[in-house]
């Protein structure tokens, strides 16, 4: 309990440590914001030029108003925490309101994605790990097990890119949708069928997400279930006449324990880990906008992401400790 | 699979001798040259080395010349773009026009110097932080911590860009890059197992025989050790091979230059719906079976760690 205390309060030096780090990192990167913007809009030359990168530049806070020197980091840096601290990190332009709409809405589509592919990935890798724990020896558990972890050592984005080819319409009939989590013009459709197109635009992003620790569950399960079926209360159970049903259900108990202390390591890496897939299923999510924000040097964008994941991440650890603490009690979180 | 990884590496490391357009030796009109090593030898008036060396046997006389075992080079355009595997390509051809088992064969030679690269930096840093925490007192201890939770956090994407956009983007940048973000991963496993090694009975029995610290460490503590640090780096390198890839896709890559199998399966994500099949089916098999491989031999030493259920199944490196 102290311990968890101890954690918590070392939790905002530790942002402050991040956001300092990702500010110092966004100010080496040689083009600013400034330069981005003006490459990409109209071509102005000369002194228009000057003056417009002026202009933005002072806009994002750049350089100083009155004298046009550039403000030093540590300046910049103390303005960007005054405003953080009253929760303000919109960037320049756009207000608090809106910014923090448009942020918890990417960060829910996110969410969305990064939940429903934890579900799937429990649901189904305890099964699958079930099933293969007690196959392993036999070539069916071999073979399955092997195209599983074969599937899973493949990037993301090639996955992805396969599903979309083989179900999504690249190759044969369009089974299920492909692009966005909407289909035009669903906003007219009534409750249940709106819900059933969401979900069928779901499918393939969450599929995608799901794949790798799916396969880690079951390979933990498995693994668990194996030793379980081996340890000396198995044996017992056989010598005192149960039937092999009944010992492989309660060896199951016993493989599921590692699961949980798994899970403080797949929630925070599901809720980040979005930005490949949302990136192929063209989704608005938290994965694109923090993209979006490191390539277009948005400063306030890319900080407000960075922290919104590192608290993730932080209590991430934390839970997964703290379970894997409740789960096996020689576990010390911390030396005395 | 220790040997598969091995052969993989050798393979690697030979890749400009074993897929290349210039030949390894030739002597023309008496004169010795060494193209593959020397690159501005200067081909045979008019024509290719390959043209010459199919020349060679029709012509009689004292020239010869030795090509490599696969005689395409991967930077060569030397068929119509996207050509489905054939007798003359095996595996394909790519987007350019370039044989895809050169590319491939160079592939590995990238994926061999990121996968080594990134867990030999991380694995540095990590142990040595890693043992400074648990060894040294509660402060630096809890420095190291701090660090590890600081690290972990750290958007890996954004460092990526950073260097990348600061010195160019290429392999070493990834290597630096990640190397320096996935470091955290050897030094929680070296810390958390010398915490529980400092009190286990044979190393108290031995600095009670009178053993000094530096004894104790190599001889009794490093042994032990070794097992999970090289599991930890097989996980590294398999992450930071993925991890690779996943650059490349997001335009963070080591540029067009660089021949890796990342790049090679951005390709036939690109025209996998145009039927270009074999441009990621064969990287793919590439990297899945070297992904594989590494987690499973890393599986079999991690087995044999003190403290179990860390080691497996963890993702040291983000954004993948």
């Amino acid at each position: 309990m102290r311990t968890v205390l101890r954690r918590l309060c070392w939790m905002p030096v530790t942002l402050l440590g991040i956001a300092f780090v990702t500010f110092l990192l966004l100010d080496v990167v040689p083009s600013d914001r400034a330069v981005l913007e003006l490459q990409q809009g109209q071509r102005i030359h000369g002194e228009a030029q000057v003056a417009a990168l002026r202009a933005l530049r002072i806009r994002y806070g750049l350089i100083d108003a009155e004298t046009g020197e550039p403000r030093p980091v540590l300046a910049r840096f103390g303005s960007w925490c005054a405003r953080a601290a009253t929760f303000d990190l919109a960037p320049p332009g756009e207000t608090a309101e809106r910014f923090r709409f448009r942020f918890v809405q990417a960060l829910a589509t996110s969410a969305l994605l990064g939940v429903l592919a934890l579900i799937v990935a429990l649901g189904l890798g305890v099964m699958l790990g079930a099933w293969w724990g007690a196959r392993a020896a036999r070539p069916s558990g071999r073979i399955v097990g092997g195209l599983a972890l074969a599937l899973s050592a493949l990037p993301e984005f090639l996955v992805a890119t396969l599903l979309l080819l083989f179900l999504g319409g690249g190759v044969g009939p369009a089974v299920l949708p492909a692009v966005g989590l909407q289909s035009p013009g669903a906003d007219a459709l009534s409750g249940p069928a709106r819900l059933a197109d969401l979900l069928a635009h779901l499918a393939l992003p969450v599929a995608t997400l799901a794949l790798v620790p799916t396969v880690t569950v079951a390979r933990f399960v498995a693994e668990g279930l194996g030793r379980a079926l081996e340890a000396e209360f198995a044996h017992a159970m056989r010598g005192l006449g149960c039937d092999e049903h009944a010992v492989r259900r309660r060896a199951l108990r016993h493989a599921l324990s590692p699961v949980w202390t798994l899970l403080g390591v797949l929630v925070p890496s599901l809720l980040t880990g979005t930005v490949v897939v949302e990136q192929v299923f063209s989704i608005q999510g938290f994965g694109r906008l923090t993209l979006d924000g490191v390539l277009r040097r948005d400063v306030a964008t890319t900080m407000a992401s960075t922290l919104s994941v590192a608290v993730l991440v932080l209590f991430g650890l934390l839970v997964s400790d703290v379970l894997h603490r409740l789960a096996d009690p020689r576990v010390e979180l911390e030396r005395r | 699979m220790r040997r598969a990884l091995v052969t993989l590496a050798l393979v690697a490391s030979a890749a400009p001798f074993l897929a290349n357009d210039r030949p390894l030796v030739a002597r023309i009109d008496g004169v010795w040259s060494f193209p593959c090593l020397v690159t501005d030898a200067p081909a045979p008036e008019g024509q290719t080395w390959r043209d010459a060396w199919r020349a060679l046997p029709a012509q009689g006389g004292e020239d010869w010349i030795v090509m490599p075992p696969w005689p395409y080079g991967p930077h060569e355009i030397c068929a119509a773009a996207l050509a489905a595997p054939s007798r003359a390509h095996p595996l394909g051809v790519d987007d350019v026009g370039r044989d895809v088992l050169a590319r491939l064969l160079h592939g590995a030679r990238t994926a061999l110097e990121v996968g080594l690269g990134v867990s030999l930096l991380a694995g540095c840093l990590g142990v040595l932080l890693g043992a400074f925490a648990g060894l040294g007192g509660r402060v630096a201890d809890t420095l190291v911590v701090r660090a590890i939770e600081l690290f972990t956090c750290f958007p890996g994407l954004l460092a990526v860009l950073a260097v990348a956009t600061l010195v160019g983007g290429s392999t070493t940048t990834i290597v630096v890059v990640l190397g320096a973000v996935a470091w955290t991963a050897f030094a929680r496993i070296v810390r958390g197992e010398l915490l529980s090694l400092r009190e286990r009975p044979y190393v108290v029995a031995a600095r009670d025989l009178g053993s000094g610290p530096i004894q104790l460490l190599v001889r009794h503590v490093a042994p032990t050790l070794r097992g999970p640090v090289l599991a930890t780096a097989a996980f590294v390198a398999a992450e930071a091979i993925l991890v690779e890839a996943t650059l490349t896709f997001l335009g963070l890559g080591a540029g067009l230059g660089t021949v890796s199998w990342g790049a090679l399966l951005d390709q036939g994500r690109a025209h996998a719906a145009e039927g270009a099949w074999h441009l990621w089916l064969f990287p793919g098999l590439a990297v899945a079976g070297t992904v594989l491989a590494l987690h499973s031999s890393g599986r079999s030493r991690g087995a044999r760690s003190v403290s179990r259920g860390r080691t497996a199944g963890t993702r040291p490196l983000p954004s993948r």
